[in-house]
């Protein structure tokens, strides 16, 4: 067991963890944050997006270990006490969420993008969200969302 | 705890100091080890207990490792700046825009923000027998990369032969920096040597890498081109995620073409043809793609099949040619 302490949405946890744990094993089974989620644990679905450092990366590819001295972002910590992000908002307004699976990723993938990019094409979209695999909407309202999100947060009107 | 890794001890060296002394003492005592550089290839071969290390050693803590320069006429690239930022960095752009290029088709935005340019061009051979889960694989004998006796795509083969294994070379990146006559610096026990890129590839599915086990790529050296003209094509299923299953880098100067090949045989293929030696261009594209073809080797290891594979590759020559000469107009 190794003792090591990571910063997950602003707080700081310490920790005895196995060297072979993941930081999706840590978030859902040691810290109970489960609203990243556990989808192919092979790197392949994209469910488990996290942000680390800002960037979006996938949790089931990463140890524990390598997250120390990183700041790591989950689902839990992108809306601000009850005031949802606008991304989410817009998840919300558009359909974009059926099972829910995916929402999670989809919401720290188009969060990203957003803070990088104002105004992302339809092109950037897709690609920001190329990676996390939805079998329930068929991609175009989460699309649909995330450009609306965009516009909101421009300061524009909706859609 | 962890359900799918097998238990391993984990490393993290802060400097290359602290890295050279763990090393040579792991080599002394005989211990077990691999390097992880992003981790985002070994990760899941260890869930798939494809390799069992007893110890991990981490390359992420070294930033020495990090970072692209200029000095002169040459680009260094350290081996462990991931894909993302290579593909965004402003050199990389303005110079090698075809480098970037290749960086950003390597799997998904979340891998490229981890996965590094030494851990792509070092990057494991595959397989659609070995790459699966340990839960499949116990259903076959083990094969010759699972230390078995037996290859399942192609039955025929046995110890001795020329290729043992025909593990497919994956890397996207690799075929655009041997175009670009890419030198890489490899750190040892015995010190630094630099050697080009082309010789770090043997044609060995289970190991392709003329490395030993105590050496890594610390960093990789790229002249600027002076006036050639480079282009990338893969063909994949989908646009993420998907490992080449042909990638085909062209190069084009006035005096010469130069072809890379990648998804084929366990190493990257290499043809360079002078113009001057040819009576017309025609003549010197279809020798090229004669060259290509006889080099690669295809088996039904894929989502594709073979022959497609094999009949895609001097579309994506022609193609890559004429696109370069679209470009210059």
């Amino acid at each position: 067991m190794n003792l090591t302490t990571v910063s997950v949405n602003g707080l700081d946890y310490t920790k005895a963890v196995s060297p072979s744990m993941t930081l999706l094993e840590f978030l859902r089974e040691e810290l109970g944050l489960t609203g990243t989620k556990n989808g192919c644990d092979s790197g392949e679905c994209g469910c488990c997006s996290v942000m680390v450092d800002g960037k979006p990366m996938l949790s089931c590819l990463m140890l524990v270990l390598e997250a120390e001295g990183h700041k790591i972002t989950t689902i839990e910590g992108i809306a601000q006490g009850n005031d949802l992000h606008p991304v989410q908002e817009a998840m919300v307004e558009y359909g974009a969420i059926q099972c829910g699976y995916c929402t999670p990723a989809m919401v720290i993938n188009g969060v990203h993008l957003l803070e990088n990019n104002k105004n992302p094409s339809n092109e950037e979209i897709k690609e920001c969200i190329s990676a996390t695999v939805c079998r329930c909407t068929g991609y175009n309202s989460i699309e649909r969302a995330i450009h609306s999100a965009a516009a909101k947060m421009k300061g524009g009107c909706h859609g | 705890m962890s359900t799918l890794l097998e238990s391993f001890n984990y490393v993290r060296p802060t400097n290359l100091d602290q890295l050279n002394l763990l090393v040579m003492d792991y080599i002394t005592k005989g211990y077990d080890f691999t390097f992880s550089a992003g981790g985002t290839d070994i990760i899941p071969r260890l869930k798939k207990q494809i390799f069992n290390p007893e110890n991990l050693i981490s390359l992420s803590g070294i930033s020495d490792l990090k970072g692209i320069e200029k000095k002169g006429e040459i680009i260094i690239i350290g081996a462990l700046t991931t894909l993302d930022d290579l593909a965004n960095h402003d050199l990389i752009k303005k110079y090698f825009p075809t480098l970037a290029h290749a960086a950003h088709k390597v799997a998904s935005p979340q891998i490229r923000n981890r996965a590094t340019l030494g851990g792509n061009i070092m990057v494991d051979n595959r397989c659609s027998y070995i790459n699966q889960s340990s839960l499949n694989r116990d259903c076959h004998a083990p094969c010759f990369k699972a230390d078995g006796d037996i290859c399942h795509i192609v039955k025929r083969a046995k110890r001795g032969d020329e290729v043992l294994c025909q593990a497919r070379f994956v890397s996207d990146t690799a075929p655009v920096l041997l175009l670009l006559e890419a030198n890489i610096t490899i750190m040892g026990q015995g010190g630094l040597r630099k050697i080009k890129l082309n010789d770090l590839y043997l044609n060995d599915g289970i190991d392709n890498r003329s490395l030993r086990k105590d050496e890594l790529i610390t960093k990789i050296e790229v002249k600027i081109p002076e006036n050639e003209s480079l282009h990338y094509e893969k063909l994949a299923i989908r646009n993420a995620l998907d490992f080449p299953s042909l990638g085909v880098a062209v190069c084009l100067s006035e005096q010469n073409l130069s072809v890379a090949l990648t998804g084929l045989n366990p190493r990257p293929g290499l043809f360079k043809a002078k113009i001057k030696n040819y009576n017309n261009f025609d003549e010197m594209v279809s020798d090229i793609c004669d060259q290509a073809l006889a080099f690669a080797v295809t088996y039904n290891q894929d989502f594709f099949p073979r022959a497609y594979r094999k009949s895609m590759i001097p579309v994506f020559i022609k193609r890559g040619i004429s696109n370069i000469l679209k470009e210059k107009k």
